[in-house]
């Protein structure tokens, strides 16, 4: 049986048959074949603008031909293994074991079984130190390298940092060196973002080789993807995607976005509008996005959009602008993008805990938008909020009540005629690495368990609104990667072993396997999730973010002290990003 | 109004229905054309396809109508074609005053099935089913069988097996099902993937006709 023959017999066969439009050449003369695998189905991966634009900078390379594959849902990954055929890469149905690369991104931590999941299908060895020569090089890359160590043993080669520039040159190397591991590895690990765990020296189980984040200095030169692969079913963000900068100045204390994608770096307006013009007319999409950290912290954000908005209706394309913040809005930067529903993320119900999280919007800037949003005639908002952040008391939950009533207020105000459709989000605070909150401890099972009952009583009252929270347990297994070691890929593997992998997925989280995993190797988890001394050394301090430990730590004193530190659009703060490459800090401040 | 019939072929076979739908809007969008949009707050493009494949069987005879005025049938081809995917290729089209509602109209469908050695056994085929044939298909309550002997219209021999001409549009014999239950009579496996459309009809006076023949009568010019 080939693998092409099981497409008949597995749910949405497109996830797997390729064909899309804009396919490079997958038929040219070339020296190596990389394929990026990713460990969440198509629909999941396909969304990701980083598998797009390295896919693009890889098969532009006249040496280089570069594949995909995703993680086959389980319908599919069973018939696999029962008719034992290796796992294929969509465009050429080549088994992912006789690449030359094979690069696994990384975006949660509740996919790290998902890795081994795709290893195991496609016949490779889990453990870098099994495979020789006869197997591809396996690389890692995304968000959750910023602290590598809970996964990487699996891996021959860690990429922290951009992509773009890195991955060719480590494609180079291996060029240059096929057939010899070792030496291309010796090569790769001078390269600044490659971490080779193998070839790193260590101390007390902790890397001590620095490694320098890989960062492209010029985003706007940076090539990006101008003819995306169309994909040929409906996928999570079924839109192409133009990417305005990298980075972002709010400096909440939670996240590790802001930080790890700093400096910041912008794409000019021109850059901005000719990539939007070039995108609508590859794919023919009905909808175009706009992505960033925070939309509208982008340099005449309304100027921009006000131009794009003239095309996109004479083309009968419609603006997606995700990712605004509530200082940010304002009813022309609205006035752009479709009036479905609109999304804020408060985080936190009092001023209290907001600046304690530095999330420097105030009482006042609700008030505002939701005042500007309503009399535009919008009647469905989204709302986010934390539970279990430091100092976090049942008061700050009282506040997200509080806050989502005056909103209902505030609502019925201005409107008499329609009902108004709130949908409060409560995700669970994880402490990641380079951020502030690094050092802080997550709030236990049973605690953020009861803040969110006390939440869902709440909301049950109130007419409107549709509450949905997080499941605490797949909060705290995600806590104990994100700040874990190395000890913890025994544990990846013994739950992957055990029955454990798309666990990022409801329907497919198996509590109990990982709850008798972490018994039965008796892993503390308590070390993971607990707080952490400031003195401390951490699994992640081998590597240079950019941002230092001491402006992190800084950040994390002025938090306990309810302090908050301005947004860094208009004056430099200092956190060290910019020793990369300059921060773009804007002038009319 | 343009009638365009079109391949769906290699990669597209697992393309969903409302898949393809997307699939050619975004073609036509990519072409450059601009056909008509239907109101209201979420306008899109008026889009008209012919009855459903099942995933993983091939067609050479699929149809959309698309209400685009101005265009010269053979240019729209072309140019369709050079922004479709790879599976998604359009062989002629038919220009019209009016819709013909193929999907409304069509009643029938042939199919190829390419499995060799079949075609020395339709005769015993066509026994077979006159005793009776079953369908069985997968629901949430369990296995659904179906008697469905009335929507077979032909089953004939050909160099590459069988041609069988089956019920399609409001009352549809699906082709993999067909397929399943006549290789289980005859104990040979056909697969999916051996099944190809080759034509629709419409009942026209009382007579099956040729979805092509039919849009003839409607068109104003056609490649």
């Amino acid at each position: 049986m080939k693998y092409t023959d099981l497409f008949s017999e597995v749910e949405k066969p497109a996830r797997y048959a390729g064909g899309e439009f804009n396919l490079p050449d997958m038929k040219k003369p070339h020296r190596i074949d990389f394929c990026i695998a990713f460990p969440d189905i198509y629909e999941v991966g396909m969304s990701n603008l980083g598998i797009q634009i390295l896919y693009d900078i890889l098969n532009k390379d006249k040496d280089i031909v570069c594949e995909r594959c995703f993680a086959p849902w389980t319908d599919m990954g069973n018939l696999l293994k029962e008719k034992n055929i290796p796992l294929c890469s969509i465009e050429t149905k080549k088994p992912l074991r006789n690449f030359d690369i094979l690069g696994i991104s990384i975006q949660y931590e509740l996919a790290y079984t998902n890795i081994l999941y795709l290893l195991d299908l496609a016949g490779i060895p889990f453990y870098s130190e099994d495979r020789g020569e006869n197997y591809p090089l396996v690389i890692a890359g995304g968000p959750c390298v910023a602290n590598p160590e809970p996964f990487a043993p699996f891996f021959d080669v860690i990429i922290i940092g951009d992509g773009e520039e890195v991955s060719l040159a480590l494609a180079r190397i291996v060029m240059e060196h096929k057939g010899d591991r070792t030496a291309a590895l010796k090569e790769i690990s001078k390269l600044d973002g490659c971490y080779v765990p193998s070839l790193s020296e260590r101390k007390d189980g902790y890397c001590i080789t620095k490694i320098k984040k890989a960062c492209v200095k010029d985003l706007d030169k940076a090539q990006y993807p101008e003819r995306p692969l169309v994909p040929n079913l409906e996928i999570v963000h079924d839109r192409p995607v133009v990417e305005l900068y990298r980075g972002c100045y709010a400096g909440c204390r939670f996240c590790q976005a802001c930080f790890f994608y700093r400096p910041i770096r912008i794409r000019k307006k021109d850059t901005v509008e000719r990539l939007t013009s070039t995108l609508i007319d590859a794919t023919g999409s009905e909808e175009i996005g706009f992505s960033s950290l925070s939309s509208g912290d982008y340099p005449d954000i309304c100027s921009v959009l006000g131009s794009v908005y003239d095309l996109c209706k004479r083309k009968n394309v419609k603006i997606q602008l995700p990712s605004l913040r509530l200082d940010s809005y304002t009813p022309e930067l609205a006035e752009t993008a479709r009036k479905s529903s609109l999304t804020f993320a408060p985080e936190a119900g009092t001023q209290r805990l907001r600046d304690v999280i530095n999330k420097n919007i105030t009482e006042e800037d609700i008030d505002r938008t939701m005042r500007q949003a309503f009399e535009q005639g919008y009647r469905s908002v989204k709302l986010y909020f934390m539970v279990g952040l430091p100092t976090e008391t049942d008061d700050d939950l009282s506040g997200i009540v509080a806050l989502v009533r005056k909103i209902k207020d505030i609502y019925y105000e201005i409107s008499h005629n329609h009902f108004l459709n709130i949908s409060v989000s409560s995700s669970i605070f994880v402490p990641k690495p380079v951020t502030p909150f690094q050092w802080a401890a997550q709030m236990s099972r049973e605690e953020t368990d009861r803040r969110q009952q006390f939440l869902r009583f709440e909301f049950r009252k109130m007419r409107g609104v549709n509450f949905h929270w997080h499941d605490p347990f797949a909060s705290w297994l995600e806590g104990i990667f994100a700040r874990g070691d190395r000890s913890l890929a025994a544990l990846i593997e013994e739950a992957y072993r055990h029955g454990a992998y798309f666990d990022g997925w409801t329907e497919n989280f198996k509590k109990d396997i990982w709850q008798e995993c972490i018994d039965r190797l008796q892993i503390d988890t308590e070390k993971f999730t607990g707080s952490k001394k400031v003195m401390e050394l951490l699994p992640w301090d081998f590597i240079d973010f950019g941002v230092t430990k001491e402006y992190l730590a800084n950040e994390y004193k002025l938090a306990l002290e309810g302090r908050t530190s301005p947004s860094c659009k208009y004056h430099c703060r200092g956190c060290g990003a910019a020793n990369y490459a300059q921060c773009e800090v804007q002038k009319n401040g | 109004m343009l009638n365009a019939k079109f391949r769906k072929t290699d990669e597209a076979v697992f393309i969903s229905h409302i898949d393809v739908q997307n699939a050619i809007n975004r073609s036509i969008r990519r072409a450059g054309y601009e056909p008509r949009l239907s109101g209201g707050f979420n306008p899109h493009t008026m889009l008209k396809l012919s009855s459903p494949l099942p995933l993983g069987v091939a067609s050479e005879a699929e149809y959309f109508t698309l209400y685009l005025d101005g265009v010269a049938p053979e240019v729209f081809a072309a140019r369709f074609n050079d922004n479709s995917p790879g599976g998604l290729k359009v062989i002629s089209v038919f220009e019209s005053e009016r819709n013909p509602n193929l999907a409304g109209n069509a009643v029938a469908s042939d199919y190829l099935i390419g499995v060799k050695g079949l075609d020395m056994r339709a005769q015993e085929l066509r026994q077979l089913i006159q005793n009776g044939f079953i369908v069985k298909h997968k629901t949430k309550d369990g296995v659904t069988e179906k008697e469905v002997r009335d929507l077979i219209y032909s089953v004939l021999p050909h160099p590459a097996g069988l041609l069988v001409r089956l019920a399609s549009g409001n009352t549809t014999l699906r082709p993999d099902r067909f397929a399943e239950a006549a290789g289980r009579l005859l104990g040979v496996d056909i697969p999916v993937s051996s099944v190809l459309r080759t034509a629709q009809y419409v009942m026209a006076e009382g007579e099956l006709v040729n979805a092509d023949e039919y849009l003839k009568k409607f068109a104003k010019t056609a490649i």
